[in-house]
């Protein structure tokens, strides 16, 4: 069966600076996959890669078939790939709410005219959208704060907050560049059960991570990179017992 | 040869104008990333202090005053070191204080300290040319090359003044501790400060050494054409602007390049193109718009600088508890879009027809609602969408221009049409002038798209000086300066509307239109989509916005605000000319709009009636009397001390919800 989500010799060149070098992944539908690495990696690129913020220089990316690679980040998000950010990018000037609303943009069809006039359809489609965003800011654990500006959230709920405006977007595939990044391990939990709870609505999860319990425990796949190339893929536990895996990552000898 | 030599030694010295001025833009935008507008008003300065200290006494506000009468070469150090201090000065008072705040205030404070020196200027010195005063230097005879070029020795000094101070300050900035400092403060201000870099020092050197370059600059300006006025500096500082980021803003041989290859495009354009001195400004910012398409980065300039800054451009959300909550609570809900509260306004705005009787008073509320009008309109743009456009008159104008030339030139003069026949022609233009300039708006838009923040600003306002000077230069088709005259007034059959209460009347029909459009559009995924592109365009990006769409939308609203606008203002006015349609006037809008509060629909309308019942209370003040540009100086200061105090606005708390409620 193909992967979901099926990279081939992916390679980006930042002038001469080798980010990534033909790395091959493969994500299957259903899955929780965590991508690991040092700093310095290619982690971030990749993801990058995959949302069109950077250009590959080489390679091919397919979504379910569809090839996305070079296409504009936009484009990209309107074919199932939605995303948050290593640093919080939240819409500061924007209340709870607006913010998870935004990440419907692809399901409103109202026109200007349909807008201004306020038409049934236009009603309808920004009440089932209002609908979904409460059930959502639910679903990642935010209730009743949806009228707060998003600024005024906790740090931990700024990081809730990009994944409720994710899952808007009902993508097939959902990547998490370090969301639990300075959480405690009570807070880290919680993400967790989010995750799984994600995965269990169909949805395949690609989760890049640092603490390798949280990795262990979470995942079903597991990809190393290592100075922007594919260094082991498996299960976790495998994978994380591999010598060139310790020994790069964590600094043991070989 | 001869015009080719002479065009050459010309284009040097203007050159060498131009770069010296750049330099200052260069510098301080290298260290704080700011586009400080207010050097156009510097180098003025520096002419007006330089001629004051020549001459042997000067009119200041009217009174004369003894002047010591120094000879050019030690007047030109002294003026040049008071002038830097004022410049030490503003950065100390209007720029260090909004370090932390929104993007666009700082913008904002330059551009209000650029109205307040200059309107002090006029208060100072008066309106009325200064002559600069003959000194030995300029009366020595000229060398004479190839028998028909001839060079000034003063052509000599600027060029040799140039040099000097170019290559000293290149030296400085390499060899010496401060200027070691100044480039790591450039490079990143927080590490720079963690390692014990006294940033504030060096962001004031920065200033005091900028400003000195732009008052040499003003003063060798003032002394090549023999005069000084308080308008001087804006031409040549948008200039500057402009080579500055022709050769790569933060790069001072860049500013070198940018300087010398702008003054020769202009003086080439003025010597061999038809009529080209005419257009010689419009040719320069053609320029200026092609580098950025081509090369946003400048000739020289690094990548990085057309990026995404970081941080919120208008600021975050006010919801802490302020003074007056009743208010607060009214706000609030004109900002959710309560029906209640906007037929209320709207029919307190159409009372007032028939409770003020005072037609004087009228009028203001005619101005009042047309400059709302124009603010909403920008507002979208700026307010809604974070994109700084310092062009926006020219949609206006656009529309003017328009119904303008179909009704007078076309169907009165060319085909005789009687205006009784065509009365609803009025009523179709105001779509079509609207439609028309939101074409244009696309059009000049497509191609900014991948400019960000001061880039855009700057390129918009290239964008605007072409279409000024086109207006006042293409005769045929606008009347030029003339403007065009008897422009008939809006009616319905049998009854035009000559008194000003009917076209007040119908200004606020449109307006409540205009304003019942915007507010649905933003309270709508069109409105989420304009945030959240302000806020954080890579993230608005991943959420599936096409961006480029959405700014080419926001665009166009404002521009068919602005083209509908235009419509209603050439109609109700019956005359209009280029002066109507100032790159002041949109600095002015924009101050509209901020102190009412971006991002607000009621913010444009609170801040033009703030504006207009000042101007009218100014009016009584005998001083003010005396010297009206002092209002222009009142609004800066307000501007300046709103920006420091309550950047979000007056409004603030009328921030629109962006969803549909009910």
């Amino acid at each position: 069966m193909t992967p979901l989500l099926d990279v081939r010799g992916l390679t980006v060149d930042f002038g001469g600076l080798k980010a990534l070098r033909g790395v091959d992944l493969g994500v299957a539908q259903g899955a929780i996959h965590g991508l690991v690495g040092p700093n310095g990696a290619g982690k971030s690129t990749l993801v990058n890669a995959l949302t069109g913020v950077v250009r590959p220089t080489e390679g091919q990316i397919t979504l379910d078939g569809v090839a996305i690679a070079g296409l504009p980040t936009h484009r990209i998000a309107a074919a199932g790939i939605a995303r948050t950010f290593q640093n919080i990018r939240h819409f500061a000037g924007m209340t709870v709410l607006e913010n998870v609303l935004v990440g419907a943009h692809r399901h409103f069809r109202a026109g200007l005219g349909g807008i201004i006039g306020r038409s049934a359809a236009a009603r309808a489609e920004e009440a089932r959208e209002v609908g979904r965003a409460r059930e959502l800011l639910d679903f990642v654990g935010l209730p009743g704060v949806e009228d707060a500006a998003a600024s005024a959230l906790a740090y931990g709920h700024q990081r809730r907050l990009e994944i409720a405006r994710a899952l808007m977007l009902s993508p097939r595939l959902l990547l998490l560049d370090e969301p639990m990044a300075g959480m405690n391990t009570a807070e880290k939990d919680d993400l967790s059960a989010v995750i799984r709870a994600t995965r269990a609505r169909g949805i395949t999860v690609l989760v890049i991570e640092h603490d390798m319990q949280v990795i262990r425990a979470l995942c079903d796949r597991l990809t190393v990179l290592h100075h922007g190339e594919l260094l082991a893929e498996g299960r976790p536990a495998e994978v994380l017992a591999d010598r060139a895996v310790q020994a790069a990552y964590l600094g043991r000898a070989a | 040869m001869d015009i080719l030599g002479q065009l050459v030694v010309n284009a040097i010295m203007l050159g060498s104008i131009y770069a010296l001025c750049a330099v200052a833009f260069t510098l301080v935008y290298g260290v704080v990333q700011l586009v400080n507008f207010a050097f156009g008003e510097l180098f003025m300065l520096g002419a007006f202090f330089c001629v004051s200290l020549m001459l042997p006494e000067v009119r200041l506000f009217g009174q004369p005053v003894p002047m010591p009468g120094l000879p050019f070469l030690v007047a030109l150090p002294v003026a040049i070191a008071c002038v830097a201090l004022i410049g030490a000065a503003v950065e100390r008072i209007a720029y260090r204080p909004l370090r932390t705040a929104p993007r666009l205030a700082p913008l904002i404070a330059a551009i209000a300290v650029s109205v307040l020196l200059q309107s002090l200027a006029q208060s100072v010195w008066g309106a009325e040319e200064l002559r600069f005063p003959l000194f030995a230097l300029r009366q020595m005879p000229p060398i004479v090359l190839f028998d028909t070029v001839y060079v000034g020795v003063m052509q000599l000094f600027v060029l040799a003044a140039a040099i000097a101070s170019m290559v000293g300050l290149t030296l400085f900035v390499r060899h010496t501790r401060l200027g070691r400092a100044m480039r790591a403060t450039a490079e990143d201000l927080q590490a720079a400060e963690l390692v014990g870099i006294p940033t504030n020092r060096v962001i004031a050197m920065a200033f005091l050494i900028g400003t000195a370059f732009a008052a040499l600059a003003g003063i060798l300006y003032a002394q090549a054409y023999s005069f000084a006025h308080p308008t001087m500096g804006f031409m040549p500082g948008l200039k500057a602007l402009t080579a500055a980021v022709l050769g790569g803003i933060g790069s001072i041989p860049g500013a070198a390049i940018g300087g010398m290859l702008l003054a020769f495009v202009e003086t080439f354009a003025a010597g061999y193109l038809p009529n080209g001195a005419a257009y010689r400004d419009a040719i320069g910012f053609a320029v200026l718009i092609l580098v950025l398409v081509i090369r946003p980065q400048g000739i020289l300039g690094r990548r990085e600088l057309n990026e995404a800054p970081a941080g919120s451009l208008v600021g975050e959300r006010q919801d802490r508890p302020g003074r007056w909550p009743a208010l607060d609570r009214l706000l609030r809900r004109s900002g959710e879009g309560s029906l209640a509260l906007g037929v209320a306004l709207a029919c307190i705005a159409l009372a007032l027809a028939f409770i003020i009787t005072n037609d004087y008073w009228l009028r203001i509320l005619i101005f009042v609602v047309t400059y709302g009008l124009l603010a909403s309109g920008l507002n979208i743009v700026v307010g809604f969408t974070g994109l700084l456009d310092l062009g926006f008159v020219a949609f206006w104008a656009v529309g003017a221009y328009f119904t303008s030339i179909l009704f007078v030139l076309v169907l009165r003069q060319g085909f005789g049409v009687a205006f009784g026949d065509i009365w609803w022609l009025f009523y179709v233009n105001l779509l079509a002038g609207g439609a028309f300039a939101a074409l244009i708006a696309v059009l000049i838009g497509a191609p900014t798209l991948r400019l960000r923040g001061d880039y855009l600003a700057i390129m918009t306002l290239g964008f605007h000086e072409i279409i000024r000077i086109t207006a006042t230069n293409w005769v045929d088709l606008t009347r030029g300066p003339m403007g065009i005259r008897g422009i008939p007034v809006p009616s319905i059959p049998g009854k035009p509307f000559f008194e000003p209460k009917y076209l007040y009347l119908l200004g606020v029909c449109i307006a409540i239109v205009v304003v019942f459009a915007l507010g649905r559009l933003v309270r709508s995924h069109v409105g989420r989509a304009w945030v959240a592109i302000r806020e954080n365009e890579l993230a608005a990006e991943a959420m599936g916005i096409d961006t480029a769409h959405f700014k080419l939308l926001a665009y166009a609203t404002g521009g068919f605000v602005g083209g509908t606008v235009g419509v209603f203002f050439a109609h109700s006015q019956q005359y209009i000319s280029p002066l109507s349609f100032s790159l002041f006037e949109n600095i002015l809008i924009l101050m509209l709009i901020v102190m009412g509060g971006l991002g607000t629909l009621v913010g444009p309308f609170i801040g033009a009636l703030f504006w207009i019942v000042f101007l009218q209370v100014a009016q009584g003040v005998p001083f003010i009397q005396a010297h009206p540009e002092l209002r222009y100086a009142l609004l800066g200061v307000a501007l300046l001390v709103m920006m420091i105090v309550r950047p979000q606005g007056l409004a603030a708390r009328a921030r629109v919800s962006l969803r549909m409620h009910r």
